[in-house]
């Protein structure tokens, strides 16, 4: 039975890569009216507008909850079989990823002048990307070592990469104009590699 | 203390009082002034209109029921200055009392001064004739202190309330057609086919348009009305409602009015003192709505869908708002823009809504969601638009009258 849950875990992180994919669409490319001079009160659905408002959140939380559950599966899925340390970085890794959608759902639901919310919220995204930072490259490194290199690098090279980009973005050297589609490649490419991982390789292949 | 001095003292006192109880804020959750895709160039006018607007604003809320709402469009999303005219300053007078709000009729734009009335040309501008008179005055809805009475326009004529009589004047060359010297104006004349109605020393009176001779008089206090089936609002101390025919007083609500009131299918909008919008029968008085921010709603206009009015949270940044009209319930908000401190006034048409204000000009907005089509960046405050058949005339409290239209 669990061996099925972590197939499924799989699609699930494929669905995750849309979502982020969907997400990070410019608004041009949706229906007027699109968000600029005026608020609007009940924007029509799939406008600029609602995408912003109602679409976009709810696919960042969906992605963010997906590749919470494809991660989790991954750690039950090579739990037993991982070292102590390697466990320690992994279960850092999903504590981070889990702050992650907690800081999200509590910036998404914030209202307009909910300063108090919004701060926690990017307190707690501060501390969880740490987390995800150091968890999942140390979780990566383990499966680097073993015979599965592929989702190790993957692993590795989500935060690495983002992290890159982000310390470039701060450092003030303009990303491309499709920047915004660099910054969520490596999540996307993580979310696909993994969960491929999980589709085809089952736990008995590690034990 | 005159009464229009109190007025605007207890306006005063009241939009204070209702600011710092609401924090000073606007409701809108908008952030930031509009980016509106084309910008006016505010220096460069053209000789004048190709094509003169073929329409009219004769009113200064357009009609007699002050909706604000001209059933044309402009049909540009990219206008130029067409024409601007100081009328301070062309001719020797020694005019300092600031301009009334513009009327627009028989391609002629008409204005007064404290010490006169104007005519211009709609095409280019220029001064047709001018004639002396001390205008009455009325309490200026977009800021503290008094403006010229403006005059309204109608089968040729233009009709102005002046501070020792009534007069209509020939649009054509500015002659007198009549002179009621019975009574003294005080207010805003509103012109409908059957008559002349004003705002005078003895009350709010009714006058033949042929000969100006007084049919009724009913003691009011009001210097705005509004005239729309059969009845004539006044906004006064009182909202009062009377017969325009027998001059008998049908009902009157305490509901402390400023600016002009507004009649639309039989719903009187009134902007409270205390920052309300209410909206009252015509047949009866009664309240059908009201909406109460806690923050003044001030310069309603009514369209055949939407209600359009500027938030006016005291200290902070003011914003335009959109409502979609409900039968007999609040008119729901649609879209809101804020914009930046301070009074403005706003105009509709079929294709947008006008906000003028102090320090970003005049905006034009789509009617449907509010995106900004272009700012024309004046460096002074309306007193008022003439929404017109592909062009906008705007008049400073200066005097400066600008003609937007074209590409």
């Amino acid at each position: 039975m669990w061996r099925r849950s972590y197939r499924i875990a799989g699609p699930l992180l494929a669905l995750s890569a849309v979502c982020l994919l969907i997400a990070i669409a410019p608004l041009e490319l949706w229906p007027t009216p699109r968000p600029g001079d005026s608020y609007v009160f009940n924007p029509p659905l799939f406008s600029g507008i609602w995408v912003q408002r109602t679409l976009r959140p709810a696919l960042i939380i969906s992605a963010n909850a997906l590749v919470l559950v494809g991660l989790s599966a991954v750690f039950r899925r090579d739990g037993a079989s991982m070292s102590r340390l390697q466990r320690v970085f992994a279960f850092a890794g999903l504590v981070g990823t889990g702050l992650c959608l907690l800081g999200t759902l509590l910036f998404t639901t914030a209202g307009p002048n909910e300063i108090g919310r919004e701060l926690t919220a990017f307190l707690i995204w501060a501390l969880s990307f740490l987390l995800i930072f150091f968890g999942l490259i140390g979780w990566g490194a383990g499966y680097v070592r073993s015979e599965k290199p592929r989702l190790g690098a993957a692993l590795i090279g989500a935060p690495a990469l983002t992290g890159v980009l982000f310390g470039l973005s701060l450092a003030g050297i303009e990303l491309p104009s499709m920047g915004r589609l660099l910054l969520i490649a490596p999540t996307t490419v993580m979310t696909l590699v993994v969960g491929y991982d999980l589709w085809t390789h089952q736990v008995s292949d590690d034990s | 203390m005159p009464s229009t001095l109190r007025r605007t003292f207890l306006g005063m006192v009241a939009t204070g009082t209702v600011a710092s109880i609401a924090g000073c804020s606007s409701s809108c959750p908008d952030s930031g002034a509009p980016d509106p895709s084309h910008t006016v160039e505010p220096r460069t006018a053209n000789s004048g209109f190709e094509t003169v607007p073929d329409s009219s604003w004769p009113s200064p809320r357009f009609d007699a029921a002050n909706t604000g709402y001209a059933p044309v469009k402009i049909a540009t999303t990219t206008p130029s200055v067409q024409w601007q005219t100081d009328i301070s300053t062309t001719s020797a007078s020694n005019d300092t009392g600031g301009a009334s709000a513009v009327v627009v009729a028989d391609e002629t734009v008409v204005s007064t001064m404290s010490t006169g009335v104007v005519a211009l040309s709609l095409r280019d501008g220029t001064e047709q004739w001018r004639r002396e008179f001390t205008s009455a005055t009325v309490p200026s809805t977009v800021d503290i202190g008094d403006n010229p009475a403006p005059p309204v326009m109608a089968n040729g004529r233009v009709y102005l309330a002046t501070a020792d009589s009534v007069v209509a004047l020939a649009v054509d060359d500015g002659t007198v057609v009549w002179r009621n010297t019975d009574v003294a104006g005080t207010g805003v004349p509103v012109v409908t086919d059957a008559a002349l109605f004003v705002p005078t020393t003895d009350g709010v009176a009714r006058f033949d348009t042929t000969d100006g001779h007084r049919q009724w008089t009913v003691p009011a206090d009001g210097t705005r009305l509004a005239v729309a089936d059969g009845t004539v609002v006044i906004n006064g101390e009182q909202v009062v409602a009377v017969d325009a025919d027998t001059s008998e007083v049908r009902w009157r609500r305490s509901d402390r009015p400023t600016g002009y009131p507004v009649v639309v299918d039989r719903t009187v909008y009134v902007s409270g003192s205390y920052g309300e919008l209410i909206g009252r029968s015509l047949t009866d008085g009664t309240e059908q709505w009201r909406i109460d921010r806690g923050r003044s709603l001030e310069v309603p206009v009514v369209t055949p869908e939407s209600v359009y009015a500027i938030e006016r949270p005291g200290e902070a940044s003011s914003a335009t708002f959109a409502f979609d009209r409900v039968d007999d319930s609040p008119p729901e908000p649609r879209w809101c823009s804020e914009i930046n401190l301070g009074g403005a006034v706003t105009a509709a048409a079929d294709d947008g809504v006008f906000t003028f204000q102090r320090d970003d000009g005049l905006t034009a907005f789509t009617t449907r969601f509010g995106e900004a089509v272009w700012q024309y960046p004046a460096e002074y405050q309306a007193v008022s638009l003439a929404v017109l058949d592909g062009g906008i005339v705007s008049v400073s409290p200066d005097g400066t009258v600008v003609a937007l239209g074209g590409e």
